[in-house]
């Protein structure tokens, strides 16, 4: 049997590790010359900078990086929050918390309703109700609060302004044990060397990896399905697909419909150094949600250097990375330079126009029969340790 | 060796004879004809020492080395073999060369070198007291442990508190164990959150004398406390304070606090609950303890919480977590 992997990220990565180790020969095909998706560390004396992917909830990828033997620290995150005018505020307002505690029952008793569903490793059919946008959701149900709880770590995971996002995406990933647990402010899971340490181990153990080398056909003959690229082709008996490809790719109608309907969200990161040395993980509770406006920074030190990834939705220009820098600054943090600023395409979804009710339940149903199947955060929620589950539940069932 | 030392000893081969010069200087006839034929291709540069710009993988990793040093400080007449018996004791299985090996780039292969190294002192480890006078709010904590007893369905508890010596903000745990994960808990889970919230500034952390959660690994337990400190942006000065010191001031803190804890805790252990929902319980009450709890501080009634704030000019904006129970 021959496997091909569209998508050397974390997803496709984990699926030809898992595959090779079965036995199965397995190719991956990556379009930029470099491996690792959203895993991207940056690498320099007495410092690891995380650019993309920054932690893992630690329920399920522990069991993957002690295989890989790779060294992990679980910590605490502090967060602080800004205002509009860059004073130090609240999460929520004292008064506002035991109305919280009440909301947070509620919205759990609320969501009981649909727990089959959101509990699922991987989307699937949709209550109508959750089919709406966010605000909505939570204006319906008088839960004003939740939305201000909420909106910080929306941001941190790319989903985007909370009028615009369906609430069946947001409840998936933050199930009520995520929302306590942010609250708890639990430890999260951090990769000692970094992320990419993990796309190494992986790649280790991957024979056949093609860099730079995009796929521009994928089209079933028989029981096969056949691989294109610019420089030749070549015929598989399964391809797996882990990232949203361009239109016409696929020649599969419901593919390629799908292909075409998912979107992704903008985004990008601006990694500092600066002198500060006590500063924790801070969010701009005005600009939450709002596209070209600084979302939040993380900072990570090391070695007595302190560096900072700031977070924004847009399009990387010179305009954008300036105002950043300005609101870092108006912060009373002192940069000392630009590190990098990266651009990114995260949260594959689909918008409230596109979106069915059905639309994830007929892909999982056509991977049933079809040979070319779609993987990863594709089908299922970005976080790290969830892509785990998925994947190996994938594995399992299919090979 | 430096290159010109090596020119002279290829140059004097040349002369007096390979094997007479090699045995004169103590090196191996391939050691000769390496440098010779690096001369030969590479002139003089080439017999410069080589620089690996390389890390070997099988390099001793970062926490090891801190252990092996912390080791040879406490025990300095030892050698590598030695070593390496106590490294397997706290869970390190590394070779006794290996340990020899960190010796050697730290330059303590020979014993003298490492009694001088261990009695140099350490500024961030000390045995004085700071002045407690000159301190201000947030500046310096005090961490002590109390036993409560042992009880049948509970276990044995120990109370674990990481105080604010000026606020009397006080970092109340509970614990069945007496390790220093137990202190790191504490100290990462709520000291370090809390220092963050009120901007304290901590630069002192002192240790009572009878303390026993540092056991045999002492220093790599405080060096392990000291970056964690450093990672969090703090530079903070360890105090191992001893009987002797004029403490009792101290020492009251300690009682009143312990004294606060237990007697609010003695219904609830008596009353048979659960060890977890005792740690709740005392989790709001020393909530209660740091926002609610008036006393005296230079004759005016403050919390401490109010009384850190207005000693430094600080807004209270506390988290979420502040208000609400943490399973620990």
């Amino acid at each position: 049997m021959r496997v091909a992997i569209i998508g050397a990220g974390f997803s496709g990565m984990l699926t030809a590790y898992m595959i090779e180790k079965k036995g199965i020969d397995v190719t991956i095909f990556e379009k930029q010359e470099h491996i690792g998706g959203h895993c991207r560390t940056l690498l320099g004396k007495d410092s690891t900078i995380e650019l993309g992917t920054v932690f893992c909830f630690s329920e399920h990828i522990k069991e993957l990086l002690l295989e890989l033997d790779v060294a992990y620290t679980e910590r605490f995150t502090y967060r602080n929050f800004l205002d509009e005018h860059y004073s130090k505020v609240e999460h929520l307002s004292r008064e506002n918390v035991s109305a919280l505690t009440d909301e947070l029952m509620r919205l759990e008793q609320i969501l009981k309703k649909y727990s089959t569903a959101l509990n699922d490793v991987n989307y699937g059919q949709i209550h109508e109700q959750l089919m709406v946008p966010l605000s909505d959701f939570l204006k319906d149900n008088q839960l004003d609060l939740i939305s201000g709880l909420l909106a910080p770590h929306l941001s941190s995971f790319g989903f985007g302004d909370i009028c615009e996002l369906q609430t069946y995406y947001a409840f998936n990933i933050f199930n009520m044990d995520t929302i306590h647990s942010f609250i708890r402010g639990d430890r999260l899971l951090f990769v000692n060397e970094g992320l990419s340490e993990v796309i190494n181990k992986l790649s280790q153990n991957i024979s056949d990896i093609r860099y730079s080398i995009e796929v521009k056909n994928i089209e079933t003959i028989g029981n096969q399905v056949k691989v294109e690229t610019e420089y030749g082709s070549d015929v598989f008996d399964k391809v797996l697909i882990t990232t949203k490809l361009p239109k016409d790719v696929i020649k599969d109608d419901l593919y390629n419909q799908a292909m075409k309907k998912i979107d992704t969200n903008p985004y990008i990161t601006c990694a500092y150094e600066v002198e500060n040395k006590n500063i924790v993980t801070t969010y701009y509770k005005a600009n939450l949600g709002k596209k070209e406006k600084i979302q939040f920074f993380h900072t990570f030190r090391q070695n007595n250097k302190t560096t900072l990834v700031a977070y924004a939705y847009g399009s990387v220009s010179k305009e954008l990375v300036n105002n950043i820098t300005a609101d870092i600054e108006a912060s009373g943090i002192r940069v000392k330079h630009l590190i990098t600023a990266k651009q990114w395409y995260i949260f594959p979804h689909l918008k409230e126009q596109n979106l069915t009710q059905d639309f994830y339940k007929e892909i999982l149903e056509r991977q049933q029969v079809s040979n070319i199947c779609l993987i990863g955060s594709l089908v299922s929620r970005p976080a790290i340790s969830n892509l785990y589950a998925s994947i190996k539940q994938f594995v399992a069932q299919t090979f | 060796m430096h290159r010109d030392l090596k020119f002279n000893i290829i140059s004097e081969g040349q002369k007096m004879g390979i094997s007479a010069t090699c045995e004169k200087y103590n090196i191996s006839r391939t050691i000769y004809y390496r440098w010779l034929s690096r001369y030969k291709t590479l002139g003089i540069k080439g017999l410069d020492d080589i620089e690996k710009k390389f890390l070997p993988i099988n390099k001793t990793k970062p926490e090891i080395v801190s252990t092996i040093l912390s080791l040879i400080r406490n025990h300095p007449d030892y050698g590598p073999r030695a070593i390496k018996y106590l490294l397997e004791e706290v869970g390190y299985d590394i070779s006794e060369s290996a340990v020899y090996n960190v010796m050697k780039r730290n330059n303590l292969t020979t014993k003298s070198m490492r009694i001088k190294y261990s009695t140099k002192k350490d500024k961030k480890i000390t045995r004085s007291y700071p002045c407690f006078d000159d301190l201000k709010s947030g500046e310096c904590w005090l961490f002590w442990t109390t036993h409560y007893g042992d009880y049948e369905s509970l276990g044995t508890i120990y109370e674990y508190t990481i105080f604010d010596y000026k606020s009397r903000v006080a970092c109340t745990r509970l614990y069945n164990t007496l390790s220093p994960e137990c202190f790191e808990d504490l100290l990462t889970a709520a000291a370090i959150p809390i220092a963050q919230t009120l901007t304290f500034d901590i630069k002192h952390l002192c240790f009572f004398e009878e303390h026993s959660i540092k056991g045999k690994l002492k220093d790599s337990f405080l060096s392990n406390i000291n970056s964690i400190f450093q990672n969090n942006g703090y530079e903070v000065t360890m105090h191992l304070l001893k009987e002797e010191d004029p403490l009792t001031h101290l020492k009251e803190l300690r009682k009143n606090h312990t004294h606060n804890c237990l007697s609010f805790l003695m219904p609830f252990i008596h009353k048979d609950v659960s060890f977890n929902s005792l740690k709740i319980h005392l989790q709001k009450h020393v909530r209660a303890y740091n926002l609610n709890h008036k006393s005296l501080y230079s004759g005016e009634l403050y919390t401490p919480v109010e009384y850190h704030l207005k000693s430094t000019g600080t807004d209270l904006i506390l988290p979420l977590w502040a208000y609400i129970d943490r399973k620990y």
